[in-house]
């Protein structure tokens, strides 16, 4: 009996080691894509233009001559996966999209709707949810993926980069594009970038511009720049910090940590709502052209009323934009009501775009400059 | 009749002469394992004794051990220890004297269990000097050795040592009783009393920890254990060792404990890394690639390229060149040994890559599993790892990551199973003993922890006097 069932484990073990259904894929035969760009195209009834930059590892030593660690392939599909099953046809490894850091959607076909790629994205278990999807401003994905970036080995991690030189979150596109589109009342948001010619060099790079805001069918609405997406980071708590310049007797510059926000909503019967933001943040001076004696407690005071009013003109600028031009409630205010007012909440979530083109949102900053640097006025007042 | 027993044996040494008092004497030893020089100037050239008194009871028992016996066998049997017997005309006695020679190996350092700080004497091969090294250490008549012969053409002494009070009576009876049991030709190392007493021979982790140090047997004895010499070799065998013991090292009871506990932690880990790292590796790279930083990867997938195995192959490969050259290294000349370092350097480190037959990563992986092995302070342990590793890496190469976890819970399975004389083997953690667990993942301090400070009040506890 012992012997038997022996005997039986033994073949058990033969039949794992034969049938050669194996999993087991080696890191050469597979071909790992570093950043995918779709386009619209309507060529011949295909609908989509993929266009995928992909790693060439290299043999050998690491003194080699710099070559380049990447290629680009496009094919065309009706589909994403119709695409990629097209792209495979004249690869000789096998695509793997479990290392896609970056996916540039050009402007046409984010206008034109986004809804079925985010489902290729999110269904397959392969692909990588700490993806950034980015929106190409003025151009296609694959005027992005052509620019040959000079710093970073593998150019499609450039604009991570530089979203996060920026103070930006990386990683977290996609993820926070799925919250904010189930999420309650807000629009998604994607991060954009823009080809870009450097000024007098003219030469074209890579340009980190602002973001993106999509409409609950996940077409893209329009554009907020680089300011107003930072200021929008400010009222949803994402970014560490920010510049800020005022003009007051000449320009002074602040730089401003521990930038904070509060949302503070009330709610009529009518259904009215009324919002306050409170924006805080602390001051270090940068760059002072000002007359102003900053040793002197009330020109200090003057200043810091004067960086006071112009974070509220701008952030007011900014809900003007996004509450009448593109009626989209991308600064987390549903958010904040539906936490706030549950029940308010219930009956209104419907209505909620309305209420919000029609809510009224006051700012009340409360900056203060807590360091004016090693210099009191600057040189060329006596 | 003595002259029968030992026909055809060309070291039994027979000297018959007459004493002064006309009587016919014989002497009977065996040359090598008598001492001759006592016998030449003891027995024959006596300093405080007249020339009448030669070969009386008070000259012979002033010579050496000295017993009486009436029976041939028993002449037979004590002459092959080394004794030497007296016969003298007239009595129907023989008188044995104890004369065995005393040469051997002396105390040397401990080859294989080095430590900075410590004592540095080991056991030698005489049973004799090993127990006189534990009793130095214990003076207490607690320190009981009880003596077994066992082997029927070896006749090897076999001492048990233990502390009285103190040590686990059922673990005792136990060792006995198995002693007992043995019925073999010959006890010609530790490792054949290893076998023969342990609890399962159908697996790699060994259930007995023998140990070259008397500080480790008497830090042992102190925790209630049963120590086993044997004579012939230098290795005590301690029952009941528990997986833990793996991790513990003389040199953590004499150092301080924050270092102590640290390091017992990097071997913790050291043990992890040379039970798993190759197979971890295959599996993530071969099916999980998801789980590497992209950077790594791509740095991976680069010096990979052109590599013509898969994985597994290589690893397999690489571990096998590994153990081939480190069985190499313990079988070659110390003269030679350098050689075999520098063909194993130049020829798997640099030649195999550049050559690329394997990865450079792969090689980093099978050195690094290589060095960790060797900081497990335990020998015969680091062995059974050693083995594991590979059904590991065949697991992994099959089923990623999901094969590596179904070995380690059979691992586990089986180690939860094994005893040491009726001590589970991961005890105290499984089955989960709080109270004992302050010497396992860290060594308390001395002054914390009293199983390690002061085992008498526990005499005291158990016996309610003393």
């Amino acid at each position: 009996m012992i012997n038997r069932s022996k005997a039986c484990l033994t073949l058990l073990v033969f039949v794992c080691l034969m049938c050669g259904c194996w999993d087991r894929k080696e890191l050469n035969d597979q071909l790992f894509d570093l950043a995918g760009g779709i386009d619209l195209d309507e060529s011949n009834g295909n609908r989509y233009l993929i266009t995928g930059q992909l790693f060439v590892p290299k043999s050998g030593e690491g003194q080699d001559p710099p070559r380049s660690a990447s290629f680009l392939e496009s094919s065309r599909g009706k589909n994403i996966a119709d695409a990629i099953d097209n792209m495979q046809q004249y690869l000789s490894r096998s695509m793997t999209r479990g290392h896609r850091r970056n996916l540039f959607i050009g402007e046409k076909l984010a206008r034109s709707g986004i809804s079925e790629l985010l489902d290729s994205y999110t269904r397959d278990p392969n692909s990588r949810l700490r993806t950034d999807i980015w929106v190409v401003k003025e151009g296609t994905a694959q005027d992005i993926m052509k620019i040959n970036y000079p710093l970073e080995k593998l150019s499609a991690m450039a604009p991570i980069k530089i979203h996060q030189a920026a103070g930006g979150e990386v990683g977290t596109s996609l993820v926070h594009y799925l919250m904010a589109s189930k999420g309650e009342g807000s629009s998604p948001t994607l991060p954009v970038v823009k080809k870009f010619s450097s000024p007098g060099l003219d030469k074209p790079t890579i340009m980190f511009y602002g973001r993106a805001i999509f409409n609950h069918k996940h077409k893209l609405l329009g554009y907020l720049n680089y300011d107003e997406a930072h200021n929008r980071g400010w009222i949803m708590g994402t970014i560490k910090n920010a510049l800020i310049t005022t003009d007051y007797q000449g320009t002074v510059t602040g730089f401003v940590s521990q930038p904070k926000s509060r949302i503070y909503s009330a709610v009529s019967n009518s259904g009215y709502v009324k919002v306050e933001i409170t924006i805080k943040g602390k001051i270090v001076l940068k760059e002072n052209n000002s007359s102003l004696v900053l040793s002197e407690g009330t020109d200090l005071m003057k200043l810091q009323q004067s960086f006071n009013n112009e974070i509220k003109t701008q952030m007011l600028n900014l809900i003007h934009k996004v509450q009448k031009e593109y009626k989209a409630d991308v600064l987390g205010i549903g958010e904040a009501v539906y936490r706030q007012h549950p029940s308010y909440w219930k009956n209104h979530r419907g209505k909620w775009d309305n209420i919000f083109v029609h809510s009224e949102i006051i700012i009340r900053p409360k900056l203060e400059i807590k360091q004016i640097g090693q210099q009191n006025s600057p040189l060329h007042v006596k | 009749m003595l002259r029968q027993l030992f026909d055809a044996c060309f070291d039994i040494t027979f000297r018959s002469f007459k004493t002064p008092e006309g009587l016919a004497t014989l002497i009977v030893y065996i040359t090598g394992i008598t001492d001759a020089n006592k016998i030449n100037n003891d027995l024959f050239r006596p300093d405080t004794h007249e020339w009448k008194d030669l070969f009386t009871d008070i000259h012979l028992s002033s010579v050496a051990t000295s017993s009486v016996t009436h029976s041939i066998l028993e002449t037979a049997d004590r002459l092959l220890q080394g004794h030497a017997a007296v016969f003298v005309e007239g009595h129907s006695r023989c008188v044995l004297l104890d004369l065995k020679a005393k040469e051997g190996r002396s105390i040397e350092e401990p080859a294989f269990e080095q430590t900075i700080r410590g004592p540095r004497d080991s056991f030698t091969e005489q049973v004799e000097v090993n127990a006189s090294l534990i009793r130095k250490r214990l003076q207490s008549t607690r320190l009981k050795l009880e003596a077994f012969t066992v082997g029927s053409l070896s006749r090897t002494k076999t001492i048990v040592v233990y502390l009285d009070g103190l040590v686990d009576e059922k673990v005792l009876c136990q060792v006995k009783e198995r002693i007992g049991q043995i019925s073999t030709d010959a006890i010609l190392d530790s490792g054949y009393m290893e076998e023969m007493i342990e609890d399962v021979s159908f697996t790699p982790f060994p259930q007995i920890q023998n140990t070259e140090r008397p500080d480790i047997v008497a830090a042992n004895l102190l925790e209630g254990k049963v120590v086993l010499l044997i004579d012939g070799t230098p290795d005590a065998l301690i029952v009941p060792m528990t997986f833990w013991a793996t991790f513990q090292s003389a040199e953590d009871y004499y150092e301080r404990f924050i270092f102590s506990t640290l390091i017992r932690w990097t071997r913790l880990f050291l043990f992890i890394v040379s039970l798993y790292l190759p197979s971890l590796f295959v599996a993530i790279t071969t099916f999980h690639s998801q789980l590497m930083p992209t950077n790594f990867l791509f740095s991976l997938t680069s010096a990979r390229e052109g590599v013509p195995f898969p994985s597994v192959i290589e690893a397999l490969l690489m571990e096998f060149m590994f153990e081939g050259l480190r069985e190499a290294g313990i079988r070659l000349p110390k003269a030679t040994g350098s050689a075999v370092s520098i063909v194993g350097a130049l020829v798997i480190g640099q030649a195999a890559v550049q050559a690329g037959i394997v990865s450079a990563p792969m090689v980093i992986v099978v050195s690094m599993t290589g060095i960790a092995s060797f900081a497990i302070p335990r020998y015969n342990m680091s062995v059974a790892f050693r083995i594991l590793r590979f059904p590991m890496l065949l697991l992994s190469g099959m089923f990623g990551l999901y094969g590596v976890a179904i070995g380690t819970i059979s691992l586990l399975i089986h180690l939860c199973r094994l005893e040491s004389f009726g001590v589970p083997y991961l005890s105290p953690v499984s089955p989960l003993r709080f109270r004992q667990l302050n010497d396992v993942f860290v060594r308390s301090p001395r002054s914390k922890n009293s199983r390690i400070r002061n085992s008498l009040s526990l005499i005291r506890r158990r016996t309610g006097n003393d």
